[in-house]
C-alpha cells in the first residue's frame, strides 16, 4: 500500500479487496460477490443437485462470508477464494445432516410432506435435454467408433482411463486428445446453440 | 495450485467423477474459485459428463420401452402354432360373446315391441266398437223414447247490442237431461241463407250451424242438448248473407240460462 491509500503494485487482490472490506467498502462486497459468483453459483448446484437449493446456498455463501470477512475473522486474506468455497461446502454439509435430524426427529409422514419435490425442476430438465441434443451431435460427428467407445466407456461406465487405454492399446496423449477435441466441440456447439436461442428469444 | 498442475493430473475429470482426496478436492476449488480460465473448462467438462449421462439415460429408456413392446410380439411369437390358435380363439370368443348378446338381445326387444303394438290395435279395435254400440244405443233410445214437455223459448232479438253487464231480456231454464229449443223469429228474410252461432259470455264459441233457412213463420227453431250449455250468460247471433255474398248481422239474441227447477 502506497501513502495515497491505492493498492501496491502486484499485490494479491484478495488481499486487497478483503482490506477494503475490512475498511467498510460497500462497492468491495459487490465487487466480491461479482468475482466469485459463477464459481459459487457451480459448485452450490453441483453440491445440492437442485436449483432452488443452490440458490439458497449461494445466497447463504455469501452473507456468511461478507459477514466473517467485515468482522475480520478471515485471518489470511490471500485464501479468499478457499474461504468462499470451503464455506459453501460447510454450508452444504451443515445443512445435509441438519436435514437428515429434522426428517428422523418428524417421522416418515411430516417429513414427505415437507420435504422439496425432489424431481427436476422444468430448467433443469429443458438444460439436460439440450446438454444431450448437443453431445448426441458430438458422437455423430466422431469419425471412427473407437473414439466413441473411449468416451462412453470413460464418462457412462465410469471406467478408469489407464483401464480403457490398456483396453483399447491408446497412449495417454491419444486418450487426452480425444476427450478435449469432444469437449471443444461440444462447448462450441453448446455456445452456438445458446446464442441462436437468446436471439429468437 | 497452477494450470499445468490442473492439466498433468487431469484433475477437472477427476474432481467431476469425485477421484480427488479431500484436500486435493478443497485446493482445485480455491484454485478454480480464482481461476476463470479452469472455471470455464470445468464447466465445459461437467455439460460434456452430464450430457453424456443423458444420452446414455434417454437411450436406456428407449431400450426398455423397445424391450417391452418387443417381449410382448416375442411372447406370442414363442408360442406353439396350437398354443397361438387356443389364443386367438379366445380372443374371438371374448368378441363374439358380447355380440351374440347383443343381438339376442335386440331380437327379444323387436319381439315384445311386436306384441305391445298388436295388443294395442286390438285394444283400439275394442273400444272403436264398444264407442259405435254406445252411439247406435244412444240414437236408438232417442228414437225409441220420444220427449215429452220439452223446455221451449222464443227468444227476443236485440238490435245493436245490449249494454254490457246489463241483464238480458231472454231467461231459459235448463233440464236436466233431454233437450231445449230455442224459437228466433227473424225480423227479415230476405236473405238466400243464414248461419248462427253460440257463444258463452267468456267468447268461446260452443256450437255454429250453416245454411238454415226459416220455416214458414220466418222462424229458426233450434234444439239444443241440454248437455251442452251451463248456466250462465250466452249470445246468440243469426247472420244473412246478402246477393253479392257479404254476411250481415240479422239479430243478436243475448240470454241467461238457468238450471230448471
Amino acid at each position: 500500500m502506497n501513502e495515497a491509500g491505492a493498492p501496491l503494485e502486484g499485490a494479491d487482490p484478495s488481499v486487497e479487496l478483503v482490506r477494503r472490506i475490512v475498511s467498510g467498502d460497500p462497492a468491495a462486497e459487490a465487487e466480491l460477490v461479482q468475482r466469485f459468483s459463477r464459481a459459487l453459483s457451480f459448485l452450490a448446484r453441483r453440491l445440492t443437485r437442485d436449483e432452488a437449493a443452490a440458490d439458497d446456498l449461494y445466497q447463504e455463501t455469501f452473507r456468511l462470508v461478507i459477514e466473517k470477512v467485515r468482522g475480520g475473522e478471515l485471518r489470511q486474506p490471500e485464501r479468499l477464494p478457499g474461504f468462499v468455497s470451503s464455506m459453501a461446502r460447510n454450508l452444504f454439509i451443515g445443512s445435509a445432516r441438519r436435514g437428515t435430524r429434522r426428517q428422523k426427529w418428524h417421522g416418515d409422514s411430516a417429513a414427505t410432506e415437507t420435504a422439496p419435490d425432489p424431481a427436476p425442476g422444468q430448467l433443469t430438465r429443458l438444460l439436460a435435454r439440450e446438454r444431450a441434443a448437443t453431445v448426441r451431435h458430438v458422437l455423430a460427428e466422431l469419425k471412427n467408433d473407437r473414439d466413441r467407445e473411449i468416451l462412453s466407456r470413460y464418462y457412462i461406465a465410469g471406467e478408469d482411463k489407464e483401464d480403457i487405454c490398456r483396453d483399447l492399446d491408446l497412449t495417454d496423449l491419444h486418450f487426452n486428445r480425444v476427450l478435449f477435441r469432444a469437449r471443444q466441440r461440444y462447448k462450441e456447439l453448446f455456445e452456438r446453440r445458446q446464442s441462436a436461442e437468446r436471439n429468437t428469444g | 495450485m497452477d494450470h499445468s498442475h490442473v492439466e498433468e493430473h487431469d484433475l477437472i475429470e477427476a474432481y467431476l467423477a469425485d477421484r480427488l482426496s479431500e484436500s486435493d478436492r478443497d485446493a482445485f476449488e480455491a484454485h478454480y474459485f480464482d481461476c476463470e480460465t479452469c472455471l470455464e473448462r470445468l464447466e465445459t467438462a461437467n455439460g460434456f459428463r452430464e450430457g453424456m449421462l443423458q444420452v446414455a439415460a434417454e437411450d436406456l429408456a428407449q431400450t426398455t420401452a423397445a424391450r417391452a413392446k418387443l417381449g410382448l410380439l416375442a411372447g406370442l411369437a414363442a408360442l406353439s402354432r396350437r398354443h397361438r390358435l387356443a389364443l386367438a380363439g379366445v380372443f374371438l370368443l371374448l368378441v363374439a360373446i358380447p355380440c351374440l348378446w347383443l343381438a339376442q338381445r335386440n331380437r327379444d326387444l323387436q319381439r315384445q315391441l311386436a306384441a305391445t303394438s298388436a295388443r294395442a290395435e286390438q285394444q283400439r279395435a275394442a273400444l272403436d266398437a264398444r264407442l259405435r254400440e254406445l252411439t247406435q244405443t244412444t240414437d236408438r233410445r232417442a228414437e225409441a223414447h220420444p220427449e215429452v214437455n220439452v223446455l221451449l223459448f222464443t227468444l227476443a232479438a236485440v238490435r245493436g247490442g245490449e249494454e254490457a253487464g246489463r241483464e238480458p231480456v231472454n231467461q231459459i231454464q235448463l233440464p236436466a237431461t233431454g233437450s231445449v229449443v230455442l224459437s228466433l223469429e227473424l225480423a227479415t228474410v230476405d236473405a238466400a241463407t243464414y248461419r248462427a252461432s253460440l257463444q258463452a259470455a267468456d267468447g268461446k264459441e260452443i256450437w255454429q250451424g250453416r245454411d238454415l233457412r226459416p220455416d214458414s213463420h220466418d222462424t229458426l227453431v233450434l234444439l239444443f242438448p241440454a248437455g251442452i250449455l251451463q248456466p250462465g250468460l250466452y249470445r246468440l247471433t243469426v247472420e244473412g248473407v246478402k246477393s253479392d255474398g257479404k254476411w250481415f248481422t240479422v239479430a243478436a239474441y243475448p240470454f241467461r240460462a238457468a238450471r230448471h227447477p
